[in-house]
């Protein structure tokens, strides 16, 4: 549940995740490294700014862990009461989900790719 | 010239071109949902606050709830970090019987060295005990906390006014 800032239901919130803890090391994932700024050189940046006075913008990046592109062949049950169906059925998923262990890599990846295209050198 | 950094979902943005920065958000937008603020004003526990001189950078909040976890809401504030002449053993005292608060305590203090440098040493020296504090330690520990209940909007300030140059090395085997 979403709440307002008095208090009152603003909105209802749920997602699907998927259950990384079940995926199988060469089957559902390979590689699941991603790597993140240092805590110093998050510390630099502001300091760079502030002795040249550059502007200092920040951003935040909304469903991060679904943007990846899935390379694997990944198939999941659905939770109880989200199908009618039988079951025995299993979903191939076509996107990512959370919950996935390579849902982070992928992410990075797909940022540094995104970057590149922006060819700014 | 622009910087990025990026920590995994958390970009800040900076440089001396700021039309080129502005095109990178609107490129950034037309690929990604995000978010935009103006300006940093709190990027993974870190506050940054824009003074008229400089920025300054604080971990006011994550203070706050280190004095709430530790239970220590209501105590009195101390002027040192550590008791004098006291050398803490790692055998001495009675062991705690859950090292798990030890644990969180200390690693939050390392997290707070990031804007507070003057408490390294004793942090430094709690964490030692980090594989099986005893009680003697966590005293150590809960009074470094109760040093910070009397400092804690203490930061790092950035003046605009500084010489400093920005230097970087790097190496590959």
């Amino acid at each position: 549940m979403k709440l307002k800032s008095d208090g009152s239901l603003d909105r209802y919130k749920a997602r699907l995740v998927a259950l990384g803890n079940k995926q199988e090391y060469g089957i559902d994932y390979e590689e699941t490294f991603t790597p993140v700024a240092k805590m110093t050189t998050v510390r630099t940046i502001p300091a760079i700014a502030a002795s040249k006075a550059w502007a200092l913008p920040q951003m935040d990046v909304k469903n991060t862990f679904l943007h990846g592109d899935l390379m694997e062949e990944i198939y999941m049950k659905l939770p109880p009461g989200m199908s009618t169906t039988a079951s025995d059925e299993v979903y191939k998923l076509r996107r990512f989900l959370y919950g996935l262990k390579q849902a982070p890599r992928a992410w990075f990846e797909k940022f540094h790719n995104t970057l590149l295209t922006f060819s700014f050198t | 010239m622009v910087f990025l950094l990026i920590y995994v979902d958390d970009i800040i943005i900076t440089g001396n071109d700021i039309g080129l920065i502005t095109k990178l958000q609107h490129m950034l937008h037309s690929t990604f949902q995000m978010k935009d603020l103006e300006h940093l004003i709190y990027f993974l526990r870190l506050e940054v606050h824009f003074r008229d001189h400089g920025l300054f950078l604080n971990q006011h909040k994550y203070i706050q709830d280190l004095i709430e976890l530790a239970g220590l809401k209501d105590a009195t504030a101390v002027d040192t970090l550590m008791e004098v002449n006291v050398k803490y053993r790692k055998d001495e005292g009675e062991p705690l019987p859950d090292p798990f608060l030890y644990r969180q305590l200390v690693g939050s203090l390392i997290y707070l060295t990031i804007t507070r440098p003057d408490i390294s040493y004793v942090v430094h020296i709690v964490s030692k005990f980090m594989q099986a504090p005893r009680h003697l330690h966590l005293v150590a520990v809960r009074r470094i906390i109760r040093y910070l209940i009397g400092s804690p909007t203490r930061g790092l300030f950035f003046p605009t006014q500084s010489t400093l140059n920005l230097t970087s090395y790097s190496d590959a085997d």
